[in-house]
């Protein structure tokens, strides 16, 4: 502590007296203001009063120039590296996409191929499972929707969906029907209910002349109108659907990932200005029960 | 006339508000940047060019209160530039000691032995790099705290501390190698002859 109070009283003495006889010359102000006044005359002066600092306006930074040219010449490669074919081919290549869809072979059985995502654009839909009661649901979708508890006395509803994702503001309502009676016939099904002038079942009426689907045939049932038609369907839908892996677009289902197709049965009619569509999702439920059901449905109104 | 409001006239463009500015500010910036480039016309031309500068730069300074120390942020990077400039004759001055011309051996009342000490620390000072010198200057010549030393150098408060810390520390062992003692050495000292003549 005391070596660095006299360090510091040896150190400032010494500064002090090292300038004690340092004094400006008597005219160095007039030498200044001289300077200036000349300067306020020169373009200098007016560039710098109206460019607050021309100076360093003028002045060439190389370090930026360099840096300029560097972010020039990469802009420059990448867009002419962006024109050259192979480049645009691997670009490509690394963010591309794969769908998967259901298509009809040669000797008429379905089978899945690879679609490139820019191919069709592929929107998937979410399917929530939902508790609310048939009235909730109506209020829920501004239609009402009945359809019996039990269905010829085989089926009854073990789960309904609120359909979520699609292009209509209306959300689709569908209820999983499934067979109770037995293990051994494990028939299940679903039933969608939707507005007849809603995108969704336009899909499923103007597409349902497809190439794709087979055995198309008109049925009625009382005064109702009934097409019924076999149409490729990927195992597994329900939980590809709940995974959101899954979309319908114009009637063609898309999957994101290779599955395994299966041949469908649907159902569909239009009464009261509501839409429905029975599908048995593959599982080969016979067309006798699928039109009991139609008609169970269409009287219960 | 109030510094605020002679900087106030002066950023208005009054010349005479710039001459009292000039008179009172000038000595000791004349001082400090003969302490920094060791040559007394470039000194007066660092001033100079300080005080130009200023004149130009004055309307950018926003609070007239900080004055002092931006005038010294100014003055500092003029002399550094200027010494960077004159780097060779610089060298030889500070090689050779100060201007011949100016007296630099002090009459006022040593607080050691003799001027010798004085001598020994002034060359000290001139051996040191620029920075270093440049912070022993400003704090001890300019009295400046260190925080405001951070802001003229431009650097951290614990640079400016640690540049004092290593500038102390090569004037003590240049005093120590020209057999300068420091009183509490001496008082060791006195001590250890009295244990082995005891």
């Amino acid at each position: 502590m005391d070596n660095n109070f006299n360090i510091n009283d040896v150190i400032r003495n010494t500064l002090q007296n090292s300038t004690k006889d340092i004094c400006m010359e008597e005219n160095s102000f007039q030498e200044l203001k001289v300077r200036i006044e000349k300067e306020n005359k020169s373009l200098k002066s007016i560039l710098s009063e109206r460019f607050y600092d021309y100076k360093a306006a003028v002045k060439f930074n190389t370090r930026k120039a360099v840096t300029s040219l560097l972010c020039a010449l990469l802009i420059a490669t990448t867009l002419g590296a962006s024109f050259i074919p192979s480049v645009r081919a691997a670009a490509i290549d690394v963010v591309k996409t794969y769908f998967y869809l259901p298509v009809k072979n040669a000797a008429g059985d379905y089978d899945t191929a690879e679609v490139l995502s820019d191919v069709v654009e592929v929107k998937l839909c979410k399917i929530t499972r939902t508790s609310l009661s048939d009235e909730e649901i109506s209020g829920e979708l501004n239609f009402t929707v009945k359809i019996p508890e039990k269905l010829i006395n085989k089926y009854e509803i073990s789960e309904k969906w609120l359909v979520s994702g699609l292009k209509t503001s209306e959300n689709v309502f569908a209820a999983g029907v499934y067979k109770l009676q037995g293990s051994a016939d494990k028939a299940k099904f679903s039933l969608s209910i939707m507005k007849s002038n809603s995108y969704e079942y336009k899909q499923i009426s103007e597409c349902s002349s497809s190439d794709i689907n087979k055995n198309q045939k008109n049925l009625r049932i009382g005064d109702t109108e009934v097409f019924y038609q076999e149409c490729p369907v990927l195992k597994g839908l329900e939980e590809l659907e709940m995974q959101g892996k899954y979309s319908e677009e114009f009637y063609t289902r898309f999957a994101s990932e290779p599955h395994e197709v299966l041949t469908a049965h649907e159902m569909h009619w239009e009464q009261d200005g509501i839409g429905y569509n029975l599908t048995d999702n593959g599982n080969n439920l016979s067309m006798e029960d699928m039109t009991a059901i139609v008609e169970e449905v269409i009287n219960s109104k | 006339m109030d510094n605020i409001k002679l900087i106030e006239l002066c950023r208005q463009g009054d010349m005479n508000a710039f001459n009292s500015l000039y008179n009172e500010y000038s000595p000791k910036a004349l001082k400090t940047a003969y302490l920094i480039v060791g040559n007394k016309n470039i000194a007066e031309d660092i001033v100079q060019e300080a005080f130009y500068e200023c004149y130009r730069s004055i309307r950018k300074l926003r609070k007239p209160e900080i004055f002092q120390a931006w005038f010294n942020k100014l003055l500092i990077r003029i002399c550094w530039r200027m010494a960077a400039k004159e780097r060779k004759t610089v060298c030889g001055s500070l090689d050779e000691g100060y201007d011949e011309n100016v007296s630099t051996y002090m009459s006022v009342v040593d607080p050691f032995e003799n001027s010798e000490l004085n001598e020994v620390v002034r060359k000290a000072i001139n051996k040191l790099d620029t920075p270093l010198r440049t912070t022993v200057i400003l704090f001890y010549f300019n009295d400046m705290s260190i925080k405001e030393i951070a802001k003229v150098l431009n650097c951290m408060q614990g640079t400016v501390k640690s540049r004092l810390h290593n500038a102390r520390k090569y004037i003590e062992k240049d005093l120590r190698k020209d057999n300068f003692l420091f009183p509490s050495e001496k008082i060791e000292n006195a001590n250890k002859e009295c244990m082995i003549n005891g």
